[in-house]
């Protein structure tokens, strides 16, 4: 599996005028990689990673590829990990998890024993009869993971998914993430905005600059896995694309004070 | 907890303390201003020789019917409005403007279709009912939160089971709502038709006490009709709203 992007560019028509969100992004993943997306707000990291899912169109000279074949819309073969509860509530644990696979109509005696393996993959066996609005967001996190990855999807999408969750549990879950990752070994593409969490996570990290958002550096990471936050070397990779991050995110405070 | 309850009962004690006192003092003549006794005796006899449980029982089977209907229109002209952006431009706004009417200006137009008969009831209940659950259902079709249908559209739901796995499913706290405002439409409207002829109901009954000038009648099927109606929407269907939201996880308790 490769994904390419080759000169993607994403403007939108406001009533302020028109806005570059993204100016041609070109981009290689191949499989099994896991690649962090950071930058300042508003830098369109987001709105890259619903243009690989499909949710929005990017400009009409864009191009995108998984394999070679073009992206034209949302598939099962990229699913999105959001940060907001977009678990269902009227279903319980395991009939989350069923979803995708009944959408996509598996054959039906094999649908509930694959959404309990998942269930299990992520330690949540005994929860499975549980409704949403009973779960921790730290469960709720790794219910969504399963729901994603019973699909047999190609990547995972993952925008800001533990944007809502407290400091622990969302250290837990970027161990638990890299040890599900190191099993399934899909591509992951990882929007954040912490920076140590994208070292923490990445293979690569890739940090955007301001609007228009574009790549403005690449930093491979080479620390061994499972990482740790705490991990000195993971500090020091941080500290430096602070720096780097710093420039851009200091440009988006000069326009914002600009407008006032 | 409890003293809340306290506080009800005694409150409740309280004012049929002052209406006992205000009878005592004789302010009015006994076949204006009962007492509660003399209520109380009213509904006790209703119910032993059956007449007001007879009311009840017709009222019920009316409104169950009624309402049904109601609940069964509301809710598909509502999820149609709501999915269907032509309908909802067009519909809408009459549906806006005829939930305004207030249920009896129904009645004439019920009378000369359908004519002095249960089917011109049962219309002015429909009528009153449908629209109020139309537009909650239609309000809740369109403010599903589209973190709902992007995770769905990720996960290759399309057509009718997008419709049927997340949109009707996400709509039902606003449909659980609608519910309950058609309820009270559809007792009043009820009430409403019952009175303009003998049709047996409550509505009938109330009548019926005013043309023998039975005030304790009166007020005694006055109760009974606010005790069914609080008890509906109290026990069951308010009871239906919160443990649908508090599972859409919407509210907390």
């Amino acid at each position: 599996m490769e994904l390419v992007l080759e000169s993607v560019s994403k403007t939108f028509q406001t009533k302020q005028g028109i806005v570059t969100a993204l100016k041609d992004i070109d981009l290689k993943i191949n499989e099994g990689e896991f690649v962090c997306l950071i930058g300042p707000s508003g830098c369109g990291k987001t709105t890259l990673l619903n243009i690989i899912a499909g949710l929005e169109k990017p400009d009409p000279n864009s191009r995108i590829a998984i394999d070679g074949a073009r992206v034209e819309g949302p598939g099962p073969d990229r699913v999105v990990v959001f940060q907001e509860d977009a678990l269902f509530p009227w279903w319980n644990v395991v009939k989350n998890v069923e979803f995708g696979l009944r959408m996509k109509k598996f054959p039906k005696a094999k649908i509930r024993p694959l959404a309990e393996e998942f269930l299990k993959m992520v330690h949540l066996s005994k929860f499975k009869n549980f409704y949403i609005h009973e779960l921790s967001g730290g469960m709720r996190q790794r219910v969504a993971w399963a729901r994603a990855l019973v699909v047999n999807p190609k990547m995972l999408l993952m925008d800001e998914p533990f944007g809502a969750l407290d400091a622990q549990s969302r250290e837990t879950l970027q161990i638990q993430l890299q040890i599900i990752w190191s099993i399934i070994g899909k591509t992951i593409i990882f929007v954040t905005h912490n920076i140590r969490e994208a070292v923490c996570l990445g293979d690569r990290v890739l940090v955007l600059t301001a609007r228009p958002g574009q790549i403005k550096r690449e930093y491979k990471i080479d620390l061994p896995r499972p990482r740790r936050l705490s991990n000195t070397k993971l500090i020091d990779i941080s500290n430096l694309i602070m720096r780097e991050l710093k420039v851009e995110i200091d440009k988006v405070a000069k326009e914002e004070r600009g407008e006032e | 907890m409890k003293s809340r309850h306290l506080w009800k009962i005694s409150f409740y004690f309280l004012l049929v303390a002052v209406w006992e006192l205000l009878f005592r003092l004789h302010l009015w003549p006994e076949f204006l201003f009962p007492s509660p006794l003399g209520v109380l005796q009213s509904l006790i006899n209703g119910f032993v020789n059956k007449t007001y449980l007879v009311g009840i029982f017709i009222s019920i089977k009316r409104i169950l019917l009624g309402y049904g209907i109601s609940l069964i229109f509301g809710i598909l002209i509502g999820l149609l409005i709501g999915s269907i952006k032509i309908l909802d431009e067009n519909v809408g706004p009459l549906l806006l403007g005829l939930r305004t009417l207030p249920s009896i200006c129904w009645l004439p137009l019920g009378l000369l279709w359908l004519g002095l008969n249960e089917k011109a009831i049962l219309f002015v209940v429909i009528m009153g009912a449908t629209f109020s659950i139309s537009l909650a259902t239609d309000d809740g079709v369109k403010n599903i939160s589209p973190i709902y249908l992007k995770a769905a559209a990720t996960m290759g739901a399309s057509g009718a089971r997008r419709y049927f796995n997340i949109i009707l499913p996400a709509a039902l706290p606003s449909i659980a709502t609608g519910m309950k405002l058609g309820w009270s439409f559809a007792w009043r409207s009820l009430m409403a038709g019952e009175m303009l002829f003998v049709s047996l109901g409550l509505g009938h009954l109330l009548m019926m006490g005013r043309e023998l000038n039975d005030i304790k009648q009166v007020i005694a099927v006055m109760i009974i009709i606010v005790l069914i109606g609080i008890l509906v929407d109290q026990l069951l269907l308010r009871r239906l709203e919160r443990s649908i939201r508090e599972r859409w996880g919407l509210e907390k308790f």
